[in-house]
């Protein structure tokens, strides 16, 4: 995903701090105001956004342990809550169980196995058979077009597509 | 935190294999050299109105007999390369309105202002475009390669709400006034004889060679080796392709790279043409290339009935008989096909490679702007893909 989130708002704070927020005059104090809440409101999703999945799901952890621990110490009049209680905790234990890497590590190991295709992409055009060239040819081709829709779909909102609402949902193209 | 990668400071090592794989024009193997080695510098600060007039008056002195003033020194919106001022300069009760176009640490498209320049000088001759005056191409004088030409009144699109999109909207009424204005000029880049003006600053390719198509995707295929963050197969793919069926060009012409809605004013009142912009990525090459990409559907829009316009002008069958009509050269499928993907690709390598890698440095002055360009990377990509299948 190019440009990352990280990228996007960096520009956006430059952009507020060297350009839009010294064109507000100074006697415009609410537009003053608001746009370097803006800028505070960016710098805290700059600093959050690679860490949202972690975040949740130390949440998740966290309230799965307290959760388990209420269920132990219940009486048996809290029956009803007690069985509610171990329904979520089934959903619940499973997922805290997940080990889920970093959205940073998750870019940088995409981008190994991205460079170690196309690698083999060059080699098969540099001196590689020719039927393995035409395999690796119709590969590329075939992959390309998924993660071309995924793409399109995902900066739909941009308004460059001609025809947006013929693009496929989300939850389609993701799941 | 952006993730930084061993791109971000090249080292003299890999800029010379980079020089050395991927041989190019001498303007812009200069061009490209002077990008990697300012790339580990500072972030980029647009100049303020003082220091520009400062620069300017250095400048001038040595080229404008007499006393003069500089003022109403005032940086321009629009473009999402340059670095732009307009100014007025006052000398013995005449009143000049200029611009003043400077590269920025890093552009989305990396160029030589003599080329811009050199390019302007000729089509001058042909078609409406800003009279060129003065050219700076080392920043030597006023501290970033520069060029001055004259102001143009008028307005790019008609007033609309909503962030930049390549289509323009021009609607029924400008849409006639400007269309046959459009393929004229369009008409006129190609058959302009370039061997009458100055190019010193191009490397003139050979009618009936693909050398001259090969020293394109080098320049191109070195910016995205620079400049990408991550690989992309399909990218590879396509530039293999490019260099196995590199057609000989049959006519050398002018190619403006990015002749288009957006990138020349008219006047309001009766949409007539008052100047071609953007010259920056020009070359000499095959006429096909500036077809194809104008036909790219990125710049398509819908008119009232449906009807699909290329550029948002015509529908493609009719503005390809009016330009075949007025310039009096053929449009060639194959290579129009062959067009079609070198320019998606070449337009993808800016928007998918070139505006993340500038953001990241903070090298220019329009960050923001180039990273919404890149939103429409897919849209290239899948423009790529479409030309590609069949004939790979």
């Amino acid at each position: 995903m190019v440009p990352g989130f990280a990228l996007r708002i960096q520009s956006m704070i430059r952009a507020m701090r060297e350009v839009v927020i010294p064109a507000i005059p100074k006697d415009q104090r609410l537009a003053l105001d608001q746009a370097n809440i803006l800028v505070g409101n960016l710098r805290i999703m700059a600093e959050q956004h690679d860490w949202i999945v972690q975040y949740e799901l130390t949440e998740l952890r966290e309230y799965a342990a307290l959760l388990a621990d209420l269920i132990a110490a219940a009486s048996e009049g809290a029956a009803e809550a007690i069985a509610e209680g171990r329904a979520v905790l089934a959903q619940a234990e499973p997922v805290a169980a997940t080990a889920m890497p970093t959205q940073q590590d998750l870019t940088m190991l995409v981008r190994d196995l991205k460079a170690a295709a196309d690698a083999l992409v060059q080699a098969a055009h540099r001196d590689g058979p020719p039927e393995f060239r035409r395999t690796a040819t119709d590969l590329v081709m075939r992959q390309a077009e998924a993660q071309i829709l995924r793409e399109r779909r995902w900066l739909r909102a941009a308004g460059f597509e001609l025809d947006p609402a013929s693009l496929p949902s989300l939850d389609e193209l993701l799941a | 935190m952006p993730i930084l990668d061993a791109k971000q400071t090249p080292s003299e090592a890999w800029i010379a294999d980079l020089r050395r794989r991927f041989p190019t024009e001498w303007a812009i193997d200069e061009t490209l050299t002077g990008k990697m080695r300012r790339r580990a510098g500072p972030p980029h600060r647009a100049q303020t109105p003082e220091q520009v007039i400062e620069r300017l008056t250095g400048f001038l002195s040595k080229r404008v007999p007499g006393e003069f003033e500089i003022a109403d020194v005032r940086p321009l919106a629009g473009g999402s390369s340059k670095e732009q001022f307009g100014f007025s300069l006052r000398t013995g009760g005449r009143d000049e309105r200029l611009v003043l176009r400077m590269r920025p640490a890093a552009s989305i498209v990396e160029t030589h202002p003599l080329r811009e320049f050199q390019a302007m000088k000729a089509a001058r001759s042909v078609m409406p475009v800003p009279e060129v005056h003065w050219c700076d191409p080392d920043g030597a004088e006023l501290g970033q390669p520069a060029l001055i030409a004259s102001f143009c009144e008028g307005i790019t699109r008609p007033p609309s709400e909503g962030a930049y999109t390549p289509r323009q909207g021009f609607g029924p009424r400008y849409r006639a006034l400007l269309a046959p204005q459009f393929v004229r000029h369009f008409a006129a880049l190609a058959t302009l004889d370039w061997r009458r003006h100055d190019v010193s600053a191009f490397d003139p390719p050979q009618a009936g060679s693909n050398e001259g198509v090969i020293a394109a995707i080098n320049w191109w295929e070195r910016v995205w080796e620079e400049d990408s963050l991550e690989a992309y197969p399909l990218m590879t793919l396509a530039a293999r392709w490019l260099r196995d069926n590199a057609p000989p060009i049959d006519h050398v012409s002018f190619v403006h790279r990015d002749f288009r809605g957006g990138n020349f004013l008219f006047r309001p009142e009766d949409g007539e043409i008052t100047a071609i912009l953007d010259w920056e990525l020009v070359s000499l090459g095959d006429r096909h290339e500036d077809l194809a990409f104008f036909l790219s559907p990125l710049f398509s829009e819908k008119d009232e009935t449906g009807t699909e316009l290329v550029g948002g002008f015509l529908p493609r069958d009719e503005f390809l008989r009016q330009y075949e009509r007025l310039s009096g050269l053929p449009v060639d499928p194959e290579r129009l096909a062959y067009y079609d993907v070198f320019s998606c690709w070449r337009g993808a390598i800016n928007a998918l490679a070139t505006a993340a890698r500038i953001m990241m440095g903070e090298h220019t002055h329009q960050d923001i702007r180039v990273g919404w360009i890149s939103n429409s990377a897919p849209l290239m990509l899948s423009a790529v893909h479409r030309a590609l299948k069949g004939r790979i």
